[in-house]
């Protein structure tokens, strides 16, 4: 059975005498609450579009007493009274007074090109100004996350303005929200934080996209509402919506990289019995495999890769309520690059100004994983339940997180087992209290109070590197927001705690000693374990407005936030050498939370055929954790001796950091044959003690994109092709002498894409081709860890096929 | 925050036996960690054999370094060429006990090989040197006939002070296809270090006296 509501609600002047004669001096209605009719199956079978017109009687509170059918096609009679009735606005106002007045509603049907899960993507575009954040915010679509089908979350949000990717040795990338990397970035999957080995440059975001029904991206300081590391900003990847109809719904989707070979399968079903019309279940998975992929010159040895996801999802709701209890694993095998050498500075530096690296003849298409490797798996269990009555709705997430993480390096035939090993087992509880809108005469009050806990452990094995942890952590917040007709207000505050606890072999803490950075005195001794303590509290805010500057056009959003962060684990307390990198790491720790005061002024617009979100943004970043070259007392560069060679010595600091940036996109030409997409971002940071540039922010950027509409052709609807031109400039601002290499050179890449629905007698199948990169340019990233070592991969053609069912 | 934490035991029943505290997991494997080098030197002109040794137990950067110190076959007036067979043995000192790796590395004979150079040494991997005060031979080789350099001949050239470079690279095939070469050594005289593929396993600089 198919469901569908293509359009939002469309609202125009009365065309008859509906309204009183003095509703030329009031300010109508706005819509503040959506609603997608149903889509019915009677008109299916014929394939039936219409329009049809109700006229709504709103009172002074904004909500739908009555709606009339007006005109249209009757068939969608019910449908459209029904989706109506259930509309909320901000109420009309006549002389700065809420008043009660009748309004028409348009609504449009056309037969479903997809499922349920499309209610989800007509509601969002891209680009398209968010109405509930006060920060800017993008929302892939569907159609955007199947675009990346078989890659990595960093892959499938790099394309949203302000948002960059640092790619790893590995098949592995982490995404980098306004030139804050994964620490500073917080990702939250169905509203639970993602836990994982985070800090290392080759540990990807172990998050399948293909379980995702939107994904949304806030950029700028989330910290209030999602809790610490949401400084940069914040990912939200909310599953598809569960199926609430009788019967069994699904999706699939085939896809197909040139590059490394690479296919993709995945499949999603929802099922609601007949027996038990208030449990939805839920089963899904998707299976990648990757050969090596290839630079235009040249194989990048042993980055073959494969990746499984599966998951299992129930929910029942009765009237005031719903229970879900859900479970998913992510499991990924990638080889890292052969051409990470293990080497001492001085080859480590020449080897940079090779052309290609030395065994690269070696090097062919296979998909075997080879030694140095990395295997993670990612458990993830959830039980939730939400409840709502006249007294307001509670929300409350359990969660239980098991990340295992295991590297391979290359050994003696003798050796066995992984090198490093460290499995982090995180539970966490999440409520959130929203108390009822309380709607004045002014305008409405939304907000409530919420609640987070979260016990981990994190254990590890293998070469001493870190040791093992224990920690509580809990936040306490509150958000209220006002709704006027012409503006949107909201503030919020946190405080925020954490407790961890640190055991050290003798061998790891004699280290610290050694360096100075830890005494006994301030641990202590149980067994043949040394236990040390650290606590921190910290606390942000949050005000944020939102202005109708003009209706339904143009809205302007101010926001002044905060956000913090705790210090990482290796941040405090890493040492050794690291395989990627020659140099011999050692953390500090006494290093104290991270805080970071920004505001952003953005401004969208939207109209019949242009529509755009572009964004400022400035923040000063106290306590800004820096990995850097540590020098004597006598401020002489430090080395370590090590029997792999003399090493530089890096440690992490504390400097005072200020970044500021602009990002934003737009859009010519919505319903043109010919359409025109821009966006760009550009980022600066510095260190406030010596004015120095802080280290990997993404160079400036700018892509176009133009667009073709082709009207259909028999069977095949939406068909549009589209070119990108992509310019990367060079990262001219970097710190001299801070990094191993010069930034590379700036470049330019061109896309292409082929995208079209067929539309079958039973099921309409979308298709796409995709090309990247498409005159196989040599060229290197500045943010990607790859450059040190080979080029980035060439070009890549990207072909899907899916349907929903 | 009381309720958050009275819930603990509950978190640590679900998360198993905890071990969050316990290190003794680490005895369970070989890290196989190179910490120890050691050089021993025979000759004719030796009552014994003279051992010296690059060491750094704890692998905290460390090290206790001996100079190397060898007999010319002449005296202080006049240099005279003076052979002898230069062993290697390595050791693993992090994991409690010491454990001799060597042998390890002899097994995988075909994808490791030892290079030795620096400003005293003339030999494969350094090329012509008219300032060294040793050459450096291989004597050993491994199944497929190339260097391994466990086992070596050196001869001292001179009289003087300089310093002997060692590294043990590990040259594992890759994508089934050997990395290790006949000419390792000559593409490191000619091209250096960055020129090869395969890994560093052990890399230090030793003082050397000929006197």
């Amino acid at each position: 059975m198919m469901l569908a509501a293509p359009t939002s609600p469309c609202f125009g002047a009365p065309a008859n005498a509906v309204l009183d004669e003095s509703t030329s001096s009031i300010l109508q209605p706005k819509l503040r609450q959506n609603v997608h009719p149903t889509y019915p199956e009677g008109a299916l079978k014929d394939h039936i579009h219409g329009d049809v017109s109700v006229l709504v009687d709103v009172n002074e509170l904004g909500d739908v007493l009555n709606a009339t059918f007006e005109n249209g096609p009757t068939i969608f009679r019910e449908a459209a009274l029904s989706a109506a009735r259930q509309l909320l606005f901000f109420p009309a106002e006549k002389n700065g007074q809420a008043v009660a007045v009748t309004t028409r509603v348009s609504f449009h049907f056309a037969p479903p090109p997809h499922d349920e899960d499309d209610l989800y993507e007509l509601e969002v575009h891209s680009n398209v100004p968010d109405l509930e954040d006060t920060r800017a915010r993008t929302t892939l679509t569907k159609t955007e996350i199947e675009r990346s089908a078989g890659r990595g979350l960093a892959e499938t949000v790099n394309g949203v303005p302000g948002v960059d990717i640092s790619t790893g040795t590995s098949d592995t990338g982490k995404p980098i929200i306004r030139g804050h990397h994964e620490r500073r970035i917080l990702v939250l999957y169905d509203g639970i934080r993602h836990e994982s080995q985070k800090w290392g440059p080759d540990h990807g975001t172990e998050i399948d996209p293909f379980s995702a029904g939107t994904i949304s991206v806030i950029r700028g300081a989330a910290g209030v509402r999602y809790g610490p590391d949401a400084m940069g900003g914040v990912i939200l990847i909310e599953p598809p919506p569960l199926r609430s109809k009788v019967g069994v719904g699904g999706t699939g989707l085939l896809a197909f990289q040139s590059n490394g070979l690479r296919p993709f399968g995945a499949f999603r079903m929802d099922v609601v019995p007949k027996t038990a019309e208030r449990l939805t279940m839920r089963v899904e998975g998707n299976v990648a495999r990757g050969a090596n992929r290839t630079t235009p010159d040249y194989v990048l040895g042993n980055t073959a890769s494969k990746t499984w996801n599966v998951g299992t999802r129930m929910r029942y709701w009765w009237d005031t309520g719903t229970l879900e209890a859900s479970w998913h694993r992510h499991d990924f095998s990638g080889g890292i690059f052969y051409g990470v050498q293990s080497s001492s500075p001085q080859a480590f530096k020449a080897q940079l100004e090779q052309e290609r690296p030395p065994t690269a003849d070696l090097w062919s298409q296979t998909y075997t994983i080879d030694r140095p490797k990395q295997q993670v798996t990612h458990d993830r269990a959830t039980l939730s339940m939400s409840h709502h009555g006249t007294w307001g709705k509670i929300d409350t997430r359990y969660a239980f997180q098991h990340n295992i993480r295991q590297e391979y390096e290359q050994v003696r035939s003798a050796q066995s087992g992984p090198q490093y090993s460290f499995t982090l087992r995180t539970h966490s509880v999440d409520s959130v209290y929203t108390h009822p809108v309380k709607a004045m005469s002014f305008g409405r009050l939304e907000g409530g109070l919420g609640l987070q806990g979260m016990f981990q452990e994190n254990v590890y094995r293998g070469i001493p590197l870190i040791p093992n942890v224990r920690s509580f952590s809990g936040g306490l917040f509150g958000f209220e927001r006002l709704s006027l007709p012409r503006a949107d207000i909201e503030i919020g505050g946190r405080i925020d705690g954490l407790s961890r606890d640190v055991f050290f072999s003798p061998q790891e803490f004699s280290k610290h000693e050694k360096n100075g950075t830890l005494s006994l005195s301030e641990c202590s001794e149980i067994g043949t374990t040394i236990q040390c303590a650290n606590t921190y509290e910290t606390g942000s805010v949050t005000v944020g407005t939102l202005i109708h500057a003009v209706p339904d056009h143009i809205d302007i959003k101010v926001d002044l936030s905060s956000a913090n962060r705790f210090p990482n684990l290796d941040e405090l307390y890493l040492s050794g050498s690291a395989p990627t990198f020659p140099v011999f790491a050692t953390g500090t720790p006494n290093l104290d939370t991270e805080t970071s005061w920004g505001g952003s002024l953005t401004i969208g617009a939207r109209f019949v055929e242009f529509e755009g979100e572009v964004s400022a943004h400035a923040s000063y970043i106290d306590n800004y954790i820096y990995f850097s070259p540590e020098r004597t007392a006598d401020d002489m560069p430090a080395y370590e001796v090590t029997i792999k060679g003399t090493w530089p010595r890096f440690n992490y600091n504390a400097v005072d950091a200020t970044m500021l940036g602009i990002d934003g996109a737009l859009s010519f030409g919505l319903h043109t044959p010919i359409g025109l997409h821009l966006s760009g971002s550009a980022i600066r940071g510095r260190n406030t003690a010596d004015g120095s540039h802080l280290l990997w922010i993404p160079p400036d950027q700018i892509d176009a994109t133009l667009i073709g509409r082709v009207p259909p052709v028999g069977a095949l609807e939406s068909l549009h092709v589209g070119f990108t031109v992509g310019y990367t400039a060079k990262q001219s601002r970097v710190a001299a002498d801070a990094d191993f290499a010069p930034p590379p050179p700036a470049f330019t890449l061109l896309d292409a894409s082929l995208e079209a629905t067929i539309q079958t007698r039973h099921v309409p199948i979308r298709v796409g081709l995709i090309a990247t990169n498409l005159l196989n340019k040599k060229y290197r990233e500045y943010t990607s860890l790859l450059r040190y070592y080979a080029d980035n991969p060439g070009r890549n053609l990207h072909a899907r096929v899916g349907i929903d069912f | 925050m009381r309720h958050f934490i009275a819930l603990t035991p509950l978190f640590l029943a679900m998360n198993g036996c905890s071990d969050v505290h316990d290190h003794d997991h680490d005895h369970d494997h070989n890290h196989g960690v190179p910490t120890t080098l050691d050089l021993t030197f025979t000759g004719d002109n030796l009552a014994e054999p003279l051992t010296f040794r690059w060491t750094d137990p704890e692998n905290d950067g460390s090290p206790v370094i001996d100079t190397i110190t060898l007999p010319d076959g002449g005296d202080a007036a006049e240099h005279m060429a003076q052979e002898y067979t230069l062993t290697v043995r390595i050791y693993a000192d992090l994991e409690g006990e010491s454990e001799e790796l060597t042998g390890e590395i002899d097994d995988d004979a075909s994808f490791h090989q030892m290079l030795f150079w620096g400003d005293a040494v003339s030999g494969p991997a350094t090329g012509d040197n008219p300032d060294a005060l040793i050459s450096h031979a291989y004597s050993d080789e491994d199944a497929e006939g190339l260097p391994l350099g466990l086992t070596n001949t050196v001869q001292t050239l001179a009289l003087g002070e300089g310093s002997l470079d060692v590294m043990l690279r590990h040259l594992p095939p890759e994508n089934d296809v050997a990395v290790k070469t006949a000419d390792l050594a000559e593409t490191v005289a000619n091209e250096g270090l960055e020129a090869i593929g395969g890994d560093v396993d052990i890399q230090v600089s030793f003082p050397i006296v000929i006197e």
